[in-house]
């Protein structure tokens, strides 16, 4: 065992150069995740903000090993606290798995089984994870359920899914990943299928429950606002790349990448002039099997010239951060 | 019944520049259940609202509050339980089987789910040509493919897209296909329900571009529906802000967002995360909604309301009154943020 003061400030997941590839039949697999390192600390907050094939979720089911059939971990690691989740057995991965590294999935819905009383999901949790009896299982169950907000857990322990208004089904969620105390918790879109004022609550509940339980997130999103009010750091993901990742308050108040700024641009906020048109992002979001040559962004890019066309642009450190850019917009600005 | 300031039944109702949409009390529920057991979803309850020409209209509230079973009424996709709406004039409701047919040419409405709302087996040609193929039958084989090609443009797409299909394309891509389809017959009024809500943050200013320009050109009519209150503010010219079936807050975009006068409306803009490095100055937090079968007496907002604790809140149920130009606010104590979260804490202490 380390000395506390190490760990509390420590790293428990150290990511590095993973690469997912999806199998095709008679063509070469596909690379939705091209590369992707991070580390978490113990208490930190990581929002991983992307759009839809920018590779942000098969990344965090590769951590939970999690994969679709034809998905796998070409390579790269995944270090928790040491072990390497990515060569780890499939047996001994059931165990890590909603132990020590949990998620929070999008729909609550569908992610709880509706035949089952919601108190023996989340005890279910505790049982496979730790040598603890019916009684006390059931004692930790309620007051877990009591610590995400849910009122009267005594008596709702045996209510099914549908007796929950959506918020309530994603605090039994948030309950049931982090019953077990993990090291690190991902939450992906945990507040996409809510709605607002439900999704503020959400959000302030995960805060103070990583805080007090000192866990690492990864905040899973395509909200750069969601992110950046929780987040203390961004990575910023583009074509199965981080391409900028830094600081919250860096990233989004002076981007550095060129996608980075544009995204920002394009987002419809309330502070904005409503009698100008929205700086949109031409073109789509490339598609992992019709990645563009040199940097992903390039046929999106106001900035490009030729190399970006031909050369992979390389992590460089700019300004407290890392980007993925030839020409990072470090200089431009005034 | 509610007296509402705004009193659509005077308005003029002639064809050419009155409103286009008058809707009257509108009404509709929903039983569930069998007989003794019952129970009456108010999914929307006597809302009274005009749609003016050129002009959009946002309708903004969460799941449940009755905004896209509204839209839906409009277009007499439903049937009302009471309570009428005129479009150009004439009885939505009342009309017959031809009158609606042509009624429908003039009405048209795009979905959320972008890939859900188009047929995969068909190509993009013939999903955006089947209005016609229906509506429209002296038109040529020739003709029609010459009207597709013109939409798509109009739409922003490629000509190769006709014959591509919907798996083909991007979710910004299908979008723009049912825009298309919707646009093929000339229609006056466009219902918009969630249509930016599923596609990319990058896509979403694309696509709410293309609608603000094709609206100039094309002089449409737009109802938006939309749970986003920063996308409705870019979009609408009015809102209205509904809750458990009714309209709580009906205002001038300006107005709305300057001085929002409900609480709803003021916990629906404290709830947006704050743009990126703004700070988040007042907060007004509801109370969670415990999930309950019946309609809350007096006021439906009270159970959720900072204010609800008070007596005439639970007995009585608010009108919708004037609290300024064209705003209108349904509570018995509208106020600003800032003295509402004052408010609440003396309350509570």
């Amino acid at each position: 065992m380390t000395n506390l003061t190490a760990t509390r400030t420590g790293v428990v997941l150290t990511v590095s150069d993973l690469v997912v590839e999806i199998a095709v039949p008679r063509r070469p697999p596909i690379r939705p995740v091209r590369g992707v390192s991070f580390e978490v600390s113990q208490g930190q907050r990581l929002g991983i903000v992307g759009e839809s094939g920018s590779g942000k979720s098969l990344t965090a089911l590769s951590l939970m090993r999690l994969l679709p059939p034809r998905a796998r971990i070409a390579g790269g690691e995944v270090l928790l606290r040491g072990s390497d989740l990515a060569r780890l057995s499939e047996r001994r991965m059931a165990r890590v798995r909603g132990g020590r590294l949990s998620m929070i999935y999008q729909d609550p819905m569908s992610s709880l089984n509706p035949l089952q009383p919601i108190g023996r999901q989340v005890g279910e949790a505790i049982v496979a994870h730790e040598s603890v009896g019916r009684r006390e299982a059931r004692d930790r169950t309620v007051e877990v359920l009591r610590d995400v907000g849910l009122p009267q857990p005594e008596r709702r322990f045996d209510d099914y899914p549908h007796q929950f208004s959506g918020g309530m089904r994603q605090r039994v969620m948030i309950a049931m990943a982090i019953c077990t105390n993990p090291d690190v918790l991902i939450a992906d879109e945990p507040t996409t299928a809510l709605d607002v004022t439900t999704q503020a609550r959400i959000m302030e509940l995960l805060g103070r429950i990583v805080e007090e339980r000192r866990m690492g997130v990864i905040l899973i999103t395509h909200d750069l606002g969601l992110a950046s009010s929780f987040c203390e750091d961004i990575h910023v993901m583009y074509g199965g790349r981080i391409v900028e990742s830094g600081p919250a308050p860096a990233v989004l108040n002076t981007p550095v990448h060129p996608y980075s700024e544009a995204l920002l641009e394009s987002i419809c906020r309330l502070d904005r002039d409503v009698h100008r048109p929205i700086a949109a992002i031409s073109g789509q979001p490339p598609l992992p099997h019709q990645l563009p040559s040199g940097c992903p962004f390039h046929p999106r890019c106001a900035y490009a010239q030729d190399v970006c066309v031909e050369v992979p642009p390389p992590p460089i450190p700019v300004d407290g951060r890392v980007t993925e850019c030839h020409f990072p917009l470090e200089e431009a600005r005034p | 019944m509610t007296a509402t300031q705004h009193k659509p039944s005077e308005l003029p109702r002639t064809a050419e520049g009155g409103p286009l949409v008058v809707v009257e009390n509108l009404t509709r529920h929903f039983r569930l259940g069998h007989r003794a057991s019952a129970r009456i979803v108010h999914a929307v309850d006597d809302v009274s609202l005009t749609l003016p020409r050129g002009e959009t209209l946002g309708l903004v509230g969460e799941s449940g509050s009755g905004k896209s079973t509204l839209a839906r009424l409009l277009l007499r996709l439903d049937q009302p339980t009471s309570g009428r709406v005129h479009f150009n004039a004439q009885d939505v409701f009342a009309s017959s089987a031809r009158e609606l047919r042509r009624l429908r040419r003039e009405m048209q409405i795009v979905f959320q789910d972008p890939y859900a709302s188009l047929n995969k087996r068909k190509t993009v040609e013939q999903i955006v040509s089947f209005p016609l193929v229906v509506h429209e039958r002296g038109l040529t084989r020739k003709q029609r493919a010459a009207r597709v090609a013109e939409l798509l443009e109009l739409v922003g797409l490629r000509p190769e897209h006709a014959a591509a299909y919907p798996r083909q394309l991007s979710g910004g891509q299908c979008q723009r296909v049912s825009i298309a389809r919707a646009l093929a017959l000339n229609p006056s009024l466009v219902v918009l329900d969630e249509a930016v809500s599923a596609v990319d943050v990058s896509i979403q200013a694309q696509i709410l571009n293309l609608l603000r320009d094709l609206q100039e050109r094309l002089s449409l009519t737009y109802l938006f529906v939309t749970h986003d209150l920063a996308v409705v503010r870019y979009m609408a010219n009015t809102i209205a802000v509904m809750y458990l079936g009714r309209i709580v807050e009906l205002a001038p975009r300006e107005a709305l967002f300057a001085r929002p006068r409900h609480p709803y409306t003021h916990a629906l803009l404290s709830s947006i995360p704050p743009a990126p490095g703004v700070e988040q100055t007042t907060e007004v937090v509801l109370r969670e909604a415990l999930a309950s079968d019946t309609l809350p007496s007096g006021c439906r907002f009270h159970p959720r309301c900072p204010l609800g604790h008070r007596e005439i809140c639970r007995i009585s149920d608010p009108p919708l009154h004037a609290v300024g130009a064209g705003h209108t606010v349904a509570c018995h104590f509208p106020q600003s943020a800032e003295s509402l979260v004052a408010e609440a804490a003396r309350e509570t202490t």
